[in-house]
């Protein structure tokens, strides 16, 4: 070999470069603006009203309320006198000027300061009709990062049961598929009561699966109904719920019980995902936050769990507090048009909206910019009814 | 012309991998990190105008990335100095045997040959020395390696022919049965032009 032909085959095979650092010096190359302000510093987010601090505040305002009465305030006073000692003016957020050669993460610096100016109105949460995603800071090293395509034609229902349980519907267009059978011998024997296909409107239902979902065969696309793992297969519920449905040329007509209520439904969409690693009070944790824009909550509910209501930033919202992970939980809302799901745990609601608070608004281009294409479905457009299902709620 | 938004992006998704693995390369995998970010924030920024007669887009890049590999140019030295076959791509070369005992005689002098070789380019003129990576490692074609180095297209074949003969004379290599005119080859992952990665 001459020199050059030993140089070629001494050749370094590298590999490709990480797809992490790639991203990370993407970040960096694009949100120049944000980098101009702050390079290394470690980003605060101002401290969320806790349920500490709320009570300090209402007592200072009922002591105050009872000096401006007069008579009670001796007493008033002597109740709060502790809270009163404790509070120091409201200075406002700190900024933590540490410098840090970590990557990024949120930290609520607590405990909280408290104050006894009461705050009449919380941070607002970046994002609007305009610009539907909330993005991470920069610099911000991701747990988790996904872009997960809507399903074609597909669209999601959650309606809530006379006995408050809360159950999802799925469906999505397919395939014209052949008129249900008869079930099998073994299905017919099986101890696990079903549902006859007799009983049903035009479609039929397979026995649960072991996360409590229940798959129907339609024609022209797929059904599915959920509502998590734990209980009896084919219950009083599921089944006046299946018995409600009826499925005639590709529509889902559901006609809801006595005293079910529709909670939402809405188009499948685009989910965008990422995991952002928090401190809360020198405890880390990662604060999942699935974002879908134009979507409902019923989507971004959809997976198989139990939500009861909740309030979030005074408005309706709904949660899911896991049994088996305590101080886990999923809350569903929405900001603005894009529905949300955050998933965290061993933090209160208050901490988790002021991680929101602190993260950047934006928009689909943005989430590209930073983070890269939008994966392509992988589906072909194979639709060949001329009426797919979609759901008709009364 | 100055690169911005998603002019930018595109730029950066498409040939990011093919900057990384010519620097990681000559420099290695923790370095050619630091320096793919030099060469985009170089390239992206606002002082930064791409030649209107840059052939291509990657061949500016590398253009760039060769100007900052420079930084390290003692580091790499070094490594080639001490040359150890580790990583290197296995077509081609002749492997080495683990077992010194079990290694033959023609093995071994494979592996010093190419420590030799690696030693003497070493000592190479730094442009000499890049546009034998890349040719060598990188397969640019003559365009691409005449882009990335500021070497005329047409002195590209005369340059590296002027390497080799420099290479044998520092390795005392006097056989010169092989010696013919420099053929710029394309090696088993050769650069494609338009989409900046392996072909």
């Amino acid at each position: 070999m001459n020199p050059i032909q030993v140089v070629e085959a001494a050749r370094p095979n590298v590999g490709l470069m990480r797809s992490d650092e790639k991203r990370h010096i993407r970040e960096l190359l694009f949100d120049v603006t944000m980098r101009a302000q702050t390079t290394h510093q470690p980003m605060e987010v101002r401290s969320p009203n806790t349920r500490r601090s709320n009570a300090l505040r209402l007592g200072a305002l009922g002591m105050l309320g009872a000096v401006a009465i007069g008579g009670l305030a001796f007493s008033a006073s002597r109740d709060t006198g502790t809270s009163l000692n404790q509070a120091t003016p409201d200075t406002g957020p700190e900024r933590t000027a540490t410098v840090t050669t970590e990557p990024e993460r949120i930290i609520l610096v607590e405990p909280p300061r408290l104050t006894t100016v009461p705050e009449m109105a919380t941070p607002p949460i970046p994002g609007s009709a305009e610009s539907p995603l909330l993005l991470p800071p920069e610099r911000t090293r991701l747990d988790q990062l996904t872009v997960t395509p809507m399903q074609l034609g597909g669209s999601t229902l959650m309606v809530r049961a006379s006995d408050l349980t809360t159950i999802g519907l799925r469906e999505a267009d397919g395939l014209r598929t052949p008129a249900p059978e008869p079930p099998t011998t073994d299905e017919a024997t099986s101890t696990t009561p079903t549902l006859s296909p007799a009983e049903l409107d035009g479609f039929t239902v397979s026995n649960p699966d072991e996360t409590g979902a229940y798959a129907a065969n339609i024609s022209c696309g797929s059904l599915t109904v959920a509502e998590g793992p734990g209980f009896l297969p084919f219950r009083l519920e599921i089944t006046q719920l299946l018995q409600s449905i009826s499925v005639t040329a590709g529509a889902i007509d559901v006609t809801l019980p006595d005293g079910w209520d529709l909670i939402s439904l809405g188009p499948s969409v685009n989910e965008f995902t990422f995991g952002l690693p928090v401190a809360v009070g020198g405890v880390d944790t990662v604060v999942t936050l699935a974002q879908f824009p134009n979507g409902s909550i019923a989507a971004a509910a959809y997976g198989h769990r139990q939500y009861v209501p909740e309030t979030f930033r005074g408005e309706p919202a709904w949660i899911h507090r896991s049994a088996d992970n305590p101080g886990a939980f999923d809350l569903v809302g929405m900001l603005g048009t894009t529905a949300f799901r955050a998933s965290a745990r061993d933090i209160a609601l208050a901490e988790l909206e002021a991680v929101l608070s602190q993260l950047r608004s934006g928009d689909v281009d943005e989430w590209i910019r930073r983070f890269g294409a939008l994966p392509v479905t992988s589906d072909p457009d194979i639709r060949t009814c001329s009426t797919q299902p979609s759901f008709s709620v009364s | 012309m100055s690169l911005n938004g998603p002019t930018a992006a595109r730029l950066y998704d498409k040939h990011v991998d093919a900057v990384y693995s010519y620097a990681a390369r000559r420099v290695g995998q923790d370095t050619a990190v630091v320096v793919v970010e030099e060469v985009f924030e170089h390239a992206l920024g606002q002082h930064a105008q791409r030649p209107e007669k840059a052939s291509s887009d990657l061949g500016w890049l590398l253009a760039i990335t060769t100007a900052f590999l420079r930084r390290h140019s003692e580091a790499e030295r070094g490594r080639l100095l001490h040359w150890t076959a580790e990583g290197s791509t296995a077509s081609g070369s002749m492997p080495r045997v683990t077992d010194p005992l079990l290694s033959t005689d023609a093995e071994d002098a494979a592996v010093v040959s190419t420590a030799k070789v690696m030693a003497a380019v070493a000592e190479l003129e730094p442009e000499d020395r890049d546009l034998l990576f890349l040719v060598a490692w990188e397969g640019c074609s003559s365009a691409l390696a005449a882009a990335a180095t500021g070497i005329p297209q047409g002195n590209v074949r005369s340059r590296l022919s002027a390497v080799r003969k420099e290479l044998r004379r520092r390795v005392g290599d006097t056989d010169t049965s092989d010696e013919t005119d420099v053929v710029i080859k394309q090696p088993s992952e050769p650069i494609d032009d338009e989409t900046g990665g392996p072909s």
